[in-house]
């Protein structure tokens, strides 16, 4: 075996044993009895539910709103719908990507309305591109803050359908199938979504790259 | 595999998406070519900037968030009947939801919301006649006519299953009561599905005259598809008979109606 194919193994072995491990998390964080007793509304298991996925989910809004104050907003609603629809879920363990599936559609049904009060709140406006008061950037060295409102930016003029799966794959590593099962497109548009997605955001990030 | 392949199949294959084959043809690919090994290089340093982009702007829900989610909850609880009722249909009509279908559905559904309103415009302008002329057709609207001749049926409903007409009387006046919001859902429904039926008696027509010009294959996937169709609508109108109030049950058995006239039209056209 070459170096190269050694190199290769490794990275996919690696690969395997961080999705497990994220896997195994999900799973004995959350497990189907925890949902099970939520679908019968106890309280108690639903924070638990609510624990695990809040921060995927809120961060998943706030990527695609950038007004922490209304991702906090759009995000309780995606709870609250989750929920009231807990008996609609068939398989306790895609409830992720089914909590994935609410959120999008909260932020999209937001979004619109937002298009139609003519707030300006979608991203696909310029004037969404400036940056909320409600976000705070990490702090950091100038560059670090540059690149990552650099990445918002980028991110902000994706189309709709590109930031979405761009989001659920790189960030939250999603699989095209889980994808499919979000946004209901069909795998082959994901892809072509996804690598011209790449290709976009390729060109806004390259000249930092190349300093590092 | 050259480059440009490998090159677009790189991304699923850091990923895990591809098939053991593909996944194969693309190391070897990677064993022999420093261009795609650089581009693969390339591409992991962008998923650890974008890794710890989202690790820094990541945020955690606000600590009264989920206080504000229990209190909504708190007074929405979690309507077990209804949501089982949900999974039935979910599972019995999956195949409507299916986005494509969805939009196909849909456009068909509009033509039957035309097709109702202009009924609907048809029958008051008919019923406003009637008030005037008072020559009913019992057969035809049998639920708006109050007033019972001598001798009067038991019921209402015992005469139009017989299809009797009802005798009239010299000089009788005809009352016109209001119908229920129920009532005229329940007439759209069956002026809606009787024109859907006349058109399924067309296409079958036109399909028995073609049908040997079909490939059994094509024919095979149709009659499957076809019966698919049928028992949905079997089961909406089993549901409409338990509770022909279930607005749900109208909406899939209409839908089922189009996506079946659309099919006979595709076969139809071939």
């Amino acid at each position: 075996m070459s170096s190269l194919d050694e190199s290769l193994s490794e990275h996919l072995k690696a690969t395997a044993e961080i999705r497990d491990r994220r896997e195994k998390m999900e799973f004995s964080e959350i497990s189907p009895g925890v949902v099970a007793r939520a679908k019968c509304g106890d309280e108690e298991a639903f924070h638990l539910i609510f624990n695990r996925y809040g921060r995927p989910v809120l961060s998943f809004i706030n990527h695609h709103v950038r007004n922490r104050e209304l991702a906090e907003e759009l995000a309780q609603e995606t709870f609250v719908r989750a929920y009231r629809n807990l008996g609609g879920l068939k398989d306790d363990l895609r409830l992720s990507t089914w909590l994935f599936g609410i959120a999008r559609n909260v932020v999209r049904e937001s979004v619109r309305q937002a298009r139609r009060n003519e707030k300006k709140v979608g991203l696909d406006e310029p004037e969404s591109l400036k940056l909320e008061s409600g976000f705070v950037l990490p702090e950091g060295n100038m560059l670090d803050r540059e690149l990552t409102e650099t990445i918002h930016r980028a991110l902000a003029e994706l189309d709709d359908d590109k930031r979405i799966v761009f989001s659920l794959k790189i960030f939250h590593e999603k699989s095209y199938e889980e994808i499919s099962s979000i946004t209901g497109h069909s795998i082959g548009k994901l892809k072509t979504d996804l690598h011209r997605a790449r290709a976009e955001m390729r060109k806004r990030i390259e000249p930092y790259l190349s300093t590092q | 595999m050259n480059c440009e392949h490998c090159q677009l199949e790189l991304e699923d294959f850091l990923y895990g998406e591809l098939t053991e084959r593909a996944a194969a043809e693309v190391r070897q690919h990677l064993a022999t070519c420093t261009a795609c090994v650089a581009e693969r290089a390339r591409l992991e340093s962008e998923n650890s900037l974008f890794a710890e982009f989202y690790e820094q702007t990541a945020i955690e829900p606000a600590a009264e968030s989920w206080n504000a989610i229990r209190a909504r909850i708190a007074t929405e609880p979690v309507l077990a009947g209804q949501q089982e009722k949900a999974v039935w249909w979910r599972t019995m009509f999956g195949w409507l939801l299916v986005p494509s279908l969805a939009r196909q559905v849909a456009f068909a559904l509009m033509l039957v919301a035309v097709s109702v309103i202009a009924t609907l415009w048809v029958m008051r302008r008919d019923d406003g006649n009637r008030l005037a002329e008072v020559k009913p057709t019992p057969t035809e609207m049998p639920q708006t006519i109050a007033p019972e001749p001598v001798p009067a049926p038991k019921n209402e409903l015992a005469n139009v299953r017989t299809g009797k007409p009802k005798p009239q009387l010299k000089g009788e006046t005809l009352k016109i009561r209001q119908l229920s919001e129920s009532e005229v859902l329940a007439q759209q429904l069956a002026r809606t599905e009787r024109e859907y039926q006349n058109t399924i008696k067309l296409l079958e027509r036109a399909i028995a005259k073609r049908r040997d010009s079909f490939a059994p294959e094509a024919v095979k996937k149709y009659e499957s598809s076809l019966a698919l169709i049928d028992s949905s609508i079997v089961q909406s109108k089993r549901a409409l008979t338990q509770q022909p109030d279930d607005l749900a049950a109208r909406q899939f058995l209409l839908a089922a109606y189009a996506k079946k006239v659309e099919l006979m039209q595709v076969i139809a056209m071939q």
